[in-house]
């Protein structure tokens, strides 16, 4: 049964530095027989609140020979039990000197509700007695005990019952019995004093011959004393002191015997003190040090002015009147001069004795055998500071602090002045100082922590926290070689002992049994003290704090760290080090880095496996998310909100066509748009600017608005290093969220949410000082400023499905294809979703050929027409067309559906793509969204076009009627046998041949094979009429095509376009050709006439060609068109192809002198009449009647013009040659018959013409297409 | 002998601080602290701002001399008008001399308190300052 190592924390014990510490009885309380920590504890409590007795309450021993402590001497006198759970043993040398250091009572605690058997405790009172035998009485008490007292085997046990059990025998009646016991026994204990041949001195040896010349005492005669009935207890104290009996008697002095008597007072004195009785001590004691002040014996002097002191303090405090003796005044001249001056008060008082004391002590150290313990010392002057403490809380000398000071009482917060209590306040400094300035060299550890902290406690009282924090500091300091000593020693004795098991450290196993469900307590809660003091402990994870001095600062975390180390307290050790990283981590150096990381990460899972729980810190770093930024990847398909009706959008946009207050499109575009329930990934980066690696357990993101779920990632940073990592996020509602920073879970630290870092962290504290010193420590949290720009924005859209291409019909998505060739392919879209069909399907194409058209059309510099040119190609030459219809398609969750896509090979693709743009409308819901999100997936193909078959160029020949005719037997006129089988082949009839003209159309086969080409002719009212050829590879083949003469277009409209109407296009086009036609092109008359004749053409032509399919495989042989837009007429080859909107027709008449040779030739007589009918027909359509002038010119063929012309004395007319010619109505025909003679024989030529006569007065000229020849024979 | 100085902000942090020695009596200028005792110097001075607290209101002057002791060693403390605190670690008492160099050492921090780049309660860097307090510790001290 050892002491027991007992929380104190539970026992609220009395001050053991105040100022009458010294008067209280100890007593050790110990447990006995089984009884449970609680429980005991408990019992402690109890006794310890009926700490202080009234002498009043005590009964006395009747016995007369044990009446000198009796309590009826002074009943209104308190005693004051100081119950300890522990022994003291190293203090048994101060025990003479220092009566209350001795244990007088021992009293065990027996849980009578835990014993079986009343025998059990027994042999509890021989135990005690033999563990303790300086204590006076040893006394076993049972708690919840309802035994009668004649039950219990002696007298030594004492039955406490249960509170609610009996109100008669309390705690308070069982502890004054006691007292009363104890009362009675302390007569024996002032005989053994009394009868003692020596009272020695702490420090005195016996190897000293210098303590023994002044302490000796030791002669046979004093034996004889009539004190000599000591018994055991005396001789049991003197055990260690017995006297060498070599000495002569000779130095056993006068002097020395005084010195032994004024001891001898003293320690009656100091009985008398415990016992209560506070006057007869005061007398005593006033005895004593006239005795001891005689002989100087400076301690013992010193030691009775302190127990005046305590006498006086005690009277006052009771309030009982007494004579201060005039021992202790001051010996101040002033006081005598004045007629009875008024006593000093007593504040006053008690620190000049207390300075005497000291200074007893000091000369005390003169003799080295009766110096003054260092502790004595030291605690002389914090029971001083102790006094002057509660006296400057409680405001003054009040009843108060005297309360204070001998029941240990708490002072309540009184304000107080600040002059009020200054000097005061200045004069306790003083005292710490030179309770500071004492060295603790020679003090061992657990009193060195005593005096220390009783500084502290004091500086803290006052309001001194620096101080404080100081004075715990060099406490630590004392205390880390001192733990690391005897953890020395203790493994020592360990490796000395192998039989004993050390799988585990014993420390540890006390220290989780102790601390596993208090983190935050004993040492913890000191060190937390002193850092907070200086500004070293900060809680936010954003906060800086700028309170505080750096150096400081780590150097007292270093000093905690160490502390934690060396106890071993893991928590503390792991929470220190992450204080230490936060605040200094740029001054530690690389090792100190690596080792410190290196202890964190050991003391971490040590706690960890003791069963510590949410002990962590917040990581250190703040700035640990540097940025955090959206990955761009092409698996994932972004979605774009688009208006489902286009008005809308349109409406949007305004009368203007540039709005520079228009929102920009930016803004929406920075904006990242996510699908739900698809996943995204994040890039976090991360720094670790340690010099060590940063072990992150578990990292996710975190943020507001709409709901998501983020996946959580573990990731080693290495030392010194940027990192980029990549979380994955997926969205689980629709709507707006923004990503503010992440959750971390650093390795050892507690979890913590990080913001980004802003760009800008510029962390500036407050020019402004509204506090000062300690004030200012909680509002000098500077927190990281937080800017909008540093979450990221996003919204989410609602599912979407997800289409794939699953499969395409064409290899590698290549094809090859000819000029002209169509071809068509098969693309299988998936839908990856499992849940969302899609809908709203839509094709879009694009190819390589757009821009450069696009770009082609952009230049001003082209005339109308080839901008309608190029329109055509890029509007009309498709290249993909989508052969299915999309309209409604639904594409349900997994399914698939195939697209056809036929795809024209067109000069100048290389490469096209096809965009599917896809979306998902609910089609149960009632109101139709006017916005939806639709996402794209495109598919990029590769082709290669090949030249095929190009037009080359091409003529225009009209079928001349100059070509020989033949009239055959049966007096039909025709021509020669081959044009008629040319005719005949192409399905022409010869009468009908006028009609026509002939396009010589030349066409070159640019493919390696040979190659069929076909070209039809198909005119509406006509059957149509091919033409084909086989041109050999590399050649190029002229084909003759009849085309059909175009009549009645309105060749003056104006060039169209396919694009939509722009604004100044038009302007602008117009003043480009009219610049065209300063330069010496056409005419824009012309060029539209040449336009619109040659759009008429391309609408009757078709072509074709094809392989030939003998030669090559027929599967693959291609086949396509030909690109006829290639042929390029002239104004000249319009003429040939336009049918006149009024014919003029010139013929002779038949008569005897006219012979018809050829379709325009006629041979006559001369001086014959003949007739020439001119026929006008009109061809045209237009309603108004054509009116003019005809003129016919008769010329003499074959001269120069000058002579030709001179026709006026050849032929003779009857009439005018100009004639008007009025009201031809539309497809009318006028004849007008002109007779005249030819006189002179030869050849004439006859043209005739029309001009029409328009208001303007500029009409067209129409000149007949033959001439009419006449050869006179 | 040996000094240590600092000047400590109104938030118990240290502005500037600076251990030297004196020239006097064949010294050389740099402080003969221990290396225990150095270490100790920011603590003492630390804890005697707790008195310098009690002391400036007592006392309109600005030089507050002697405040505490640890030990042999006395700190002497000068409170400018900011709530800035000089507090020089001696050994030897010298209220004088130490006033004199507490008030040109007062006119230094004011002029830099008037750059423009510094504001209160900042660390002071400027290599000049740290040069003319010594040229002040060596002429006074």
């Amino acid at each position: 049964m050892g002491p027991l190592p007992v929380p104190m924390q539970s026992i609220s014990s009395l001050d053991a530095l105040s100022y009458l510490a010294p008067s209280r009885i100890r007593a050790f309380v110990c447990p006995a027989g089984p009884i449970s920590r609680a429980r005991f504890v408990e019992f402690v409590a109890q006794l310890q609140s009926t700490a202080v007795i009234r002498l009043g309450d005590v009964t006395p021993d009747p016995r007369p020979e044990r009446v000198v402590f009796s309590p009826q001497g002074f009943p209104s006198g308190i005693l004051v039990y100081n119950f300890t759970t522990t022994i003291d043993q190293h203090h048994t040398f101060l025990e003479d000197l220092e009566l209350f250091r001795r244990t007088m009572a021992v009293f065990g605690l027996v849980d009578y509700k835990n014993l079986s058997d009343i025998s059990e405790i027994d042999g509890i009172i021989p135990q005690l007695q033999a563990q303790t035998p300086q204590a006076i009485i040893h006394k076993v008490i049972l708690f919840d005990c309802l035994l009668d007292a004649s039950e219990l085997p002696s007298s030594d046990y004492i039955c406490l019952p249960p509170r609610h059990a009996s109100r008669i025998t309390s705690v308070r009646t069982v502890i004054c019995d006691l007292t009363s016991a104890l009362l009675a026994e302390l007569p024996l204990l002032a005989q053994a004093y009394q009868t003692s041949d020596n009272i020695a001195s702490p420090l005195a040896r016996d190897d000293d011959y210098d303590s023994v010349m002044l302490t000796s005492s030791s002669s046979p005669h004093r034996s004889s004393s009539p004190y000599n009935s000591s018994g055991n207890l005396s001789s049991q104290y003197n055990r260690d002191k017995d006297k060498p009996l070599s000495y002569p008697l000779s130095h056993h002095t006068e002097r020395q015997r005084m010195r032994r008597k004024g001891r001898s007072m003293k320690m009656i004195a100091n009985m008398y003190l415990l016992a209560g009785r506070t006057t007869d001590a005061l007398k005593e004691y006033v005895e004593a040090l006239n005795v001891l002040k005689g002989v100087n014996d400076h301690l013992w002097h010193a030691a009775c002015l302190e127990g005046i002191g305590m006498c006086i303090i005690m009277l006052a405090f009771l309030e009982i009147p007494f004579n201060v003796p005039s021992v202790v005044l001051p010996p101040m001249p002033n006081f005598e001069k004045k007629d009875q001056p008024e006593p000093p008060h007593l504040l006053d008082l008690i620190p000049q004795m207390s300075n005497t004391v000291l200074s007893l002590y000091n000369r005390s150290q003169n003799f080295p055998g009766e110096s003054v313990p260092q502790l004595t010392y030291v605690e002389t002057i914090l029971r001083t500071v102790n006094l002057l403490t509660c006296t400057c809380l409680a405001g003054g000398w009040t009843s108060t602090a005297r309360a204070a000071i001998v029941l240990s009482k708490p002072i309540p917060y009184v304000p107080l002045k600040h002059s009020q209590v200054y000097a005061l306040k200045m004069g306790i400094l003083e005292w710490i100082s030179s309770a500071q300035a004492v060295r603790l060299d020679s003090v061992d550890a657990v009193d060195a922590s005593k005096i220390l902290t009783g500084i502290a406690a004091s500086c803290g009282k006052l309001g001194f926290y620096r101080k404080r924090g100081f004075v715990l500091r060099q406490l630590i300091t004392e205390l880390i070689p001192r733990i690391v000593q005897a953890r020395v020693i203790a493994s020592n004795i360990r490796a000395q002992t192998p039989e004993m098991n050390y799988e585990d450290d014993p420390v540890e196993l006390k220290d989780s049994g102790l601390k596993a469900d208090l983190p935050n307590s004993g040492i913890l809660l000191l060190l937390n003290d002193i850092c907070e003091i200086y500004g070293a402990a900060i809680q936010a994870t954003n906060d800086i704090s700028t309170f505080g001095w750096h150096e400081i600062k780590t150097s007292i975390l270093k000093m905690c760290i160490e502390l934690c180390k060396v106890l071993p307290d893991h928590v503390g050790t792991v929470r220190y080090i992450a204080l230490l990283f936060r605040t200094a981590s740029a001054d530690l150096s690389i090792d100190e880095q690596l080792s410190l990381n290196r202890t964190m990460r050991n003391a971490y899972s040590r706690a960890l496996s003791l069963g510590f729980q949410d002990f962590e810190e917040q990581y250190w770093d703040p700035y640990l998310v540097r940025d955090i930024g959206i990955v761009d990847s092409s698996l994932w398909a972004v979605p774009i909100m688009v208006d489902v009706d286009k008005k809308a959008n349109d409406d949007g946009r305004g009368p203007f066509i540039y709005n520079p207050f228009a929102k920009k499109d930016t803004e929406d575009q920075k904006r990242h748009l996510f699908v739900q329930d698809e996943p995204v990934e994040f890039r976090v980066i991360l720094q670790n600017p340690f010099a060590y690696e940063l072990d992150i357990k578990s990292m996710a993101l975190v943020g507001e608005g709409a709901s998501f779920s983020s996946d959580v990632v573990s990731v080693l940073v290495p030392p010194r290093k940027i990192q980029s990592i990549s979380i994955y996020l997926t969205p689980t509602s629709a709507g707006e969220f923004s990503i503010t920073g992440c959750v971390v879970q650093v390795y050892g630290c507690k979890e913590a949410t990080l913001s980004i870092t802003p760009k800008h962290a510029n962390v500036a504290p407050s020019i402004r000082a509204k506090r000062y010193g300690l004030d200012a420590r909680t509002k000098s949290q500077v927190s990281i400023p937080y800017s909008e720009d540093t979450k990221i924005t996003v919204n989410v859209a609602p599912p979407l499905p997800i289409l794939r291409v699953n499969r395409i019909s064409l290899p590698q998505n290549s094809l090859m294809l000819l000029e002209g060739e169509r071809k068509s392919f098969f693309v299988a879209l998936g839908n990856v979703s499992d849940q969302i069909s899609a809908t709203s399907l839509k094709v879009e194409f694009t190819d390589s050929t757009t821009t450069s058209l696009t770009t082609a059309l952009q230049q001003n510099s082209r005339s109308e027409a080839d901008r309608y040119e190029i329109e055509i190609f890029l509007k009309q030459r498709e290249v993909f067309k989508c052969i299915n219809e999309l309209e409604g398609v639904e594409i349900i969750p997994n399914g698939e559906i195939q697209l056809e896509i036929e795809v024209l090979g067109k000069r100048g693709l290389t490469a096209g793509s096809i965009n599917i743009s896809y979306s998902h409308i609910d089609r149960d819901s009632e109101t139709e969204p006017s916005k939806m999100y639709v996402r794209t997936l495109s598919v990029d193909l590769n082709f290669t076009v090949n030249a095929s078959v190009e037009v080359a160029g091409c003529d225009f020949v009209p079928f001349s009627f100059n070509m020989p005719m033949i009239t055959t037997d049966d007096g039909e006129i025709t021509t020669t046998p081959l044009l008629v089988k040319f005719l005949d082949s192409i399905g022409l009839p010869f009468n009908k041949m006028d009609d026509y003209c002939l396009m010589l159309l030349d066409l070159r086969n640019s493919w390696p094979k040979p190659l069929k080409v076909e070209v039809t002719t198909a005119v509406p009212k006509d059957a149509s009429q091919v033409v084909s050829g086989f041109i050999q590879s590399g050649h190029v083949t002229r084909l003759l095509i009849p085309v059909k003469r175009i009549c009645d277009i309105d060749s003056n409209a104006p060039i169209p376009s396919l694009m939509p109407p722009k604004q100044f296009t038009r302007q602008s086009v117009v003043s480009t050709s009219e610049l065209l036609t300063k330069n010496g092109a056409w005419s824009s008359e012309v060029e539209r006439a040449v336009f619109w004749y040659r759009e008429e053409l391309l609408k009757s032509l078709q072509g074709s060609w094809c392989e030939d399919r003998q030669d090559s495989n027929i599967i693959s042989a291609h086949s396509g068109s030909i690109e006829l837009r290639a042929l390029r007429i002239t104004p000249q080859m319009v003429d040939i192809i336009r049918v006149e909107d009024i014919i003029v027709d010139i013929s002779i008449a038949a008569s005897e002198g006219a012979r018809k040779i050829g379709l325009k030739n006629w041979v006559v007589e001369p001086d014959t009449f003949l007739t020439l009918v001119t026929t006008i027909s009109s061809n045209s359509s237009k309603t108004i009647d054509t009116s003019g002038i005809l003129r016919l010119q008769p010329t003499i063929r074959n001269l120069s013009p000058a002579l030709s012309l001179d026709v006026s004395r050849r032929i003779i007319f009857n009439g005018i040659l100009q004639q008007p010619v009025a009201g031809l109505s539309a497809t009318a025909k006028k004849i007008i018959e002109t007779t005249f003679i030819v006189l002179s024989r030869g050849e004439y030529e006859f043209v005739a013409s029309f001009e029409e006569l328009s208001e303007a007065g500029f009409g067209k000229r129409f000149i007949g297409r033959e001439k009419l020849v006449i050869t006179c024979i | 002998m040996s000094f240590y100085l600092a000047i400590i902000g109104s938030k118990d942090n240290a502005i500037y601080s600076l251990d030297f020695g004196t020239y006097r009596q064949g010294g050389d200028g740099t402080s003969k602290f221990s290396a225990d005792v150095r270490q100790l110097c920011p603590f003492i001075v630390h804890s005697s701002l707790d008195i310098i607290e009690e002391v400036q209101w007592t006392n309109s002057a600005m030089h507050l001399k002697v405040i505490d002791k640890f030990y042999n060693y006395l700190i002497s403390a000068y409170v400018t008008s900011g709530n800035i605190k000089f507090l020089l670690l001696h050994e030897t008492r010298a209220d004088e001399v130490i006033r004199q160099f507490f008030v040109d050492l007062y006119d230094l921090y004011v002029k830099t308190l008037m750059s423009p780049f510094y504001s209160v309660d900042q660390a002071i860097t400027s290599k000049v300052f740290d040069q003319r307090v010594k040229m002040l510790a060596k002429k006074y001290l």
